[in-house]
């Protein structure tokens, strides 16, 4: 005889996801009263919709979809941005994050919020968040390349507004390390 | 170079990884960044907003249960 493995009540696991969701409703929205009224507004429509989720199949993954699409679909009503490959826009706008926790980090928050939203939530969803990057990439609705590319470009950004120059890295190595990339003619 | 072949150039430089000590120190950031949002505690709406939910099925299911 098999044994079926039981499937939990999506209703009781939503609130185990709600401090993930809170987060990345701030990667996105930069402020915390927004952040807040966005999970507000995700848990709302998760929850008139549970009929269309599929009980046992990843609950997290789902909720994230629904924060996201709410967030971008927001941000076109208001149309107040730009969609900004660069982060040219972005750094004009130079919108600084509004949240105690975010303040107290300081250059890394303030360079991290002057990316693009694309840029951000992919960097949180492979970063943080425990979302591979195929899952990333259905929750972005795109292709894995795509989500690979943000997350590079993110990350050069980030390198950039911070000044983590190749120097700067190196300086970082220890010796064996440096030893190593020596002999194989520096880094690859 | 012409200055399309420059420009694509440019752009393809922008999706190559940062070398790895690089991005180990951006991930550490963003791991605290993430953190220090997860610790905190939850808003009392949204802690409140769930068990109204439930609260409003449970009297939903009991009228329906009663007709």
């Amino acid at each position: 005889m098999t044994d079926q493995p039981s499937v939990r009540d999506p209703r009781d696991e939503l609130v185990e996801h709600l401090p993930a969701l809170r987060a990345f409703a701030l990667t996105l929205s930069r402020n915390g009263t927004s952040a807040d009224d966005l999970v507000q507004e995700t848990v709302l429509k998760a929850w008139s919709n549970l009929d269309k989720f599929e009980p046992g199949t990843n609950l997290k993954s789902w909720l994230f979809t629904i924060l996201r699409n709410t967030y971008y679909s927001d941000r076109r009503k208001r149309r107040r941005e730009v969609a900004d490959v660069d982060g040219m826009h972005a750094a004009a706008l130079a919108q600084k994050p509004d949240h105690d926790g975010w303040l107290a980090l300081g250059d890394f928050a303030s360079a991290f919020a002057r990316l693009p939203d694309e840029q951000r939530e992919v960097l949180v969803l492979v970063g943080v968040s425990g979302f591979s990057y195929e899952e990333a990439a259905e929750t972005c609705g795109c292709a894995v390349g795509t989500v690979k590319s943000r997350a590079n470009r993110a990350r050069r950004r980030l390198a950039e507004l911070l000044e983590l120059e190749e120097g700067e890295e190196l300086e970082m190595t220890d010796q064996a390390t440096m030893a190593v990339m020596s002999a194989n003619n520096g880094p690859a | 170079m012409t200055e399309r072949k420059a420009r694509e150039a440019s752009e393809s430089e922008k999706d190559e990884p940062v070398p790895p000590a690089v991005e180990q120190q951006i991930n550490e950031n963003l791991q605290r960044l993430y953190r220090s949002t997860l610790d905190e505690e939850l808003p009392d709406k949204l802690k409140q907003l769930l068990n109204r939910l439930k609260d409003r099925e449970a009297l939903h299911d009991e009228a329906s249960s009663n007709d």
